[in-house]
């Protein structure tokens, strides 16, 4: 099934059409959220603010020209985060592992037993990456080491650590789904 | 299609993520990501692969979609709202112009103590321009209402109506060439200011 263009969503969306609406969310939801834990460091402020973005993008559409909705929900999204961080007065922590704003803060029994079990299927995908792609993300995850060190530890320039890490990390998320598939 | 981030944005942003840019670096990045949809795109995949790196995809809980619709829906009403009030205004609005119009439209046929028409004179009519007329009649009595009740108005059009009778005096002499200067083809006005 072919998706709407955003113009098509954006005009279904309002002339009062509910399903746009879920259409623009399922396509938009996930990016945005990810944009916002990331400038926000927290699941639920980032899911807050989530929720500010959609509601005050959509109230001034008329505004907007529907081939720059994307650029536009970015826009109002970055705000939010701001707003939200200027309210909360949160301060970053360098060494704070973004696992911690990905993973639920009080997470049950169950959860706390599943995260075990994926913790042993992901150091066994592990071993199917290529050396360096391996050697860069176990020193990362397993040793806490920061990005510099783990480039100097390997006698190679930050970027191709990065991009190792990059690399390694699509990998290792691909191999995750398939065995989850 | 959104922006592909190059290599190096999308290093420089799982820098970001981890913490491990110094402060100047990571308010930078946060002056590129508020513009930048390069930027943006490169921070949601570093989140995106540090999600997988703690095997969990960085997703909202869908509970929030039905508090976006109800919000949106809550929005939608109170708009219609403000347009229906914005409606009756401008209702109250057109009453008000139409009573105004009324009030200042003559009640008679024009007589000799009426305005003098203009030199250029549109060729009579048939009735949609009598009804056109008439409106400009009544536009010309208000805006000479409004000029006779300022005093510096008054003393303007009596200069104007002054200079107007001159000129309308001058004409027929211009017209048969009376002047050497209408023969060269200059107005009245022009030939005055030249002499």
């Amino acid at each position: 099934m072919t998706q709407d263009a955003d113009e098509i969503l954006l005009a279904r969306f309002r002339s009062g059409d509910s399903q746009a609406l879920e259409a623009i969310c399922l396509r938009y939801e996930g990016p945005l959220f990810q944009f916002l834990v990331g400038l926000l460091r927290d699941h639920h402020q980032a899911e807050d603010a989530l929720q500010e973005t959609l509601v005050r993008a959509l109230e001034r559409l008329d505004a907007v020209d529907p081939a720059h909705l994307r650029g536009w929900l970015f826009t109002v999204a970055y705000h939010q985060a701001m707003l939200f961080r200027r309210r909360q007065k949160c301060r970053r922590v360098a060494n704070v592992p973004m696992a911690n704003a990905l993973t639920d803060p009080a997470p049950g029994p169950c959860s706390l037993a599943e995260q075990r079990d994926d913790v042993r299927r992901l150091r066994a995908l592990l071993e199917l990456l290529p050396a360096g792609q391996r050697e860069v993300i176990r020193q990362r995850v397993y040793e806490g080491k920061r990005f510099r060190e783990i480039a100097e530890a390997l006698g190679c320039p930050l970027n191709t650590a990065l991009a190792r890490m990059r690399e390694g990390l699509k990998r290792l998320r691909l191999l995750w789904e398939q065995s989850h598939a | 299609m959104p922006d592909e981030p190059s290599d190096s944005l999308v290093g420089q942003a799982l820098l970001y993520v981890s913490g491990e840019l110094d402060p100047g670096q990571e308010a930078a990045f946060e002056r590129l990501v508020e513009s930048d949809q390069a930027a943006r795109e490169a921070l949601c995949q570093a989140v995106a692969l540090s999600g997988a790196l703690a095997g969990r995809p960085v997703v909202p809980n869908p509970a929030y979609r039905q508090k976006v619709r109800e919000r949106l829906l809550r929005a939608r009403t109170a708009h219609r709202g403000k347009g229906h009030r914005s409606a009756a205004w401008a209702l109250v609005g057109a009453v008000a112009a139409a009573v105004v119009w009324v009030v200042l439209r003559p009640t008679g046929p024009p007589g000799p103590e009426a305005p003098e028409q203009p030199p250029v004179v549109a060729t009579p009519s048939p009735e949609p321009q009598e009804a056109v007329a008439e409106d400009d009649h009544s536009l010309d009595v208000a805006n000479l209402w409004v000029e006779m009740s300022e005093p510096t108005h008054l003393e303007k059009a009596c200069d104007e109506e002054a200079r107007r009778k001159a000129r309308a005096a001058d004409w027929p002499r211009l017209s048969r060439g009376d002047d050497p200067k209408a023969s060269s083809g200059l107005p009245a006005e022009q030939a005055a200011i030249e002499d």
